[in-house]
């Protein structure tokens, strides 16, 4: 019988396991070890309503709009101003009554400006 | 170092990392335990203690080898430490042992197959691993050399000798 480990047979092998043993063992350990049980939690794909959909368009063009209207409310005013201060340099130049509105609007005063031609003279 | 030996010594990633290992390795560990100590619930003991050892290992676990390899020799251990204790109480080359699996709700062979798990029996320990990697499993020797931590040729020898002491076995027809 020299040759008996060469019978195929012998090479199978005749031990069986319990069924599900192997997921058993997984949780025997789990209750003895903190081990990863759960699954994780896939993230759940939400649909998007119309309105979810549109209100970051909506936001985006709304903060446009605010801008556009500032910038013209500015460029109004400084163009408004820069009027007003060309109207007050006419005015000084044509001496009308307006003079001292210009002055005021200028900060400065008729007797400072008379004071400082006189200096310069 | 392979990602889940990276992921064993993190601590962050450890308990993922170990339940994978348990899944991956756990089966291929049983059955190697199984052909030692021969019956399931003494198996299924050992394994359980195998990974108990093997988490409260990991902190020494340094990556130069294989998992699967350093788990196996953890299982090894584990099943020759069983199997020293009982040798004390219970001889497993008895005559009735061949019965006892037969009788065994966990034991699928024949008369044949039990007789060759009696004659595997009265191997000396390391040797009756080296027969049952090798037999069995058709286990590389490079591949033994490094869970045994044993040489190839020291592996070899050990191999052909237990072939002999089998074959010698079944000849006395016993």
């Amino acid at each position: 019988m020299n040759d008996i480990l060469h019978n195929p047979h012998l090479r199978k092998d005749p031990f069986a396991v319990p069924q599900g043993y192997f997921e058993q063992l997984h949780a025997n350990l789990a209750s003895r070890l903190p081990l990863a049980q759960a699954e994780p939690q896939k993230a759940r794909i939400v649909p998007l309503t119309g309105w979810q959909r549109v209100r970051p368009w909506l936001s985006a063009a709304a903060v446009v709009a605010l801008m556009a209207i500032t910038t013209h409310t500015l460029r109004s005013r400084v163009a408004a101003d820069a009027q007003y201060v060309t109207t007050g340099i006419i005015a000084m130049n044509s001496e009308t009554a307006e003079s001292d509105a210009v002055y005021d609007y200028l900060m400065l005063n008729s007797n400072s400006i008379y004071e400082e031609y006189d200096d310069a003279n | 170092m392979d990602t889940l030996q990276q992921r064993l010594q993190n601590p962050a990633t450890r308990a993922e990392a170990f339940s994978e290992v348990v899944k991956s390795y756990g089966p291929v560990l049983y059955r190697q335990v199984r052909r030692l100590v021969q019956y399931h619930d003494d198996a299924d003991d050992v394994v359980q203690e195998t990974f108990m050892k093997a988490w409260a290992a990991l902190d020494s676990f340094k990556g130069e080898s294989k998992v699967s390899t350093w788990l196996y020799r953890i299982g090894i251990n584990e099943a020759l430490a069983f199997l020293s204790k009982q040798k004390n109480q219970v001889s497993l080359a008895d005559a009735d042992l061949e019965q006892s699996l037969l009788a065994d709700a966990y034991f699928d062979g024949d008369e044949l197959q039990a007789k060759l798990q009696r004659a595997i029996a009265t191997l000396p320990d390391k040797q009756r691993i080296v027969f049952n990697m090798k037999y069995f499993d058709e286990m590389k020797y490079e591949e033994m050399s490094e869970i045994l931590e044993t040489s190839v040729g020291a592996l070899k020898t050990s191999y052909h000798i237990a072939v002999k002491k089998i074959e010698q076995f079944f000849q006395q027809g016993d």
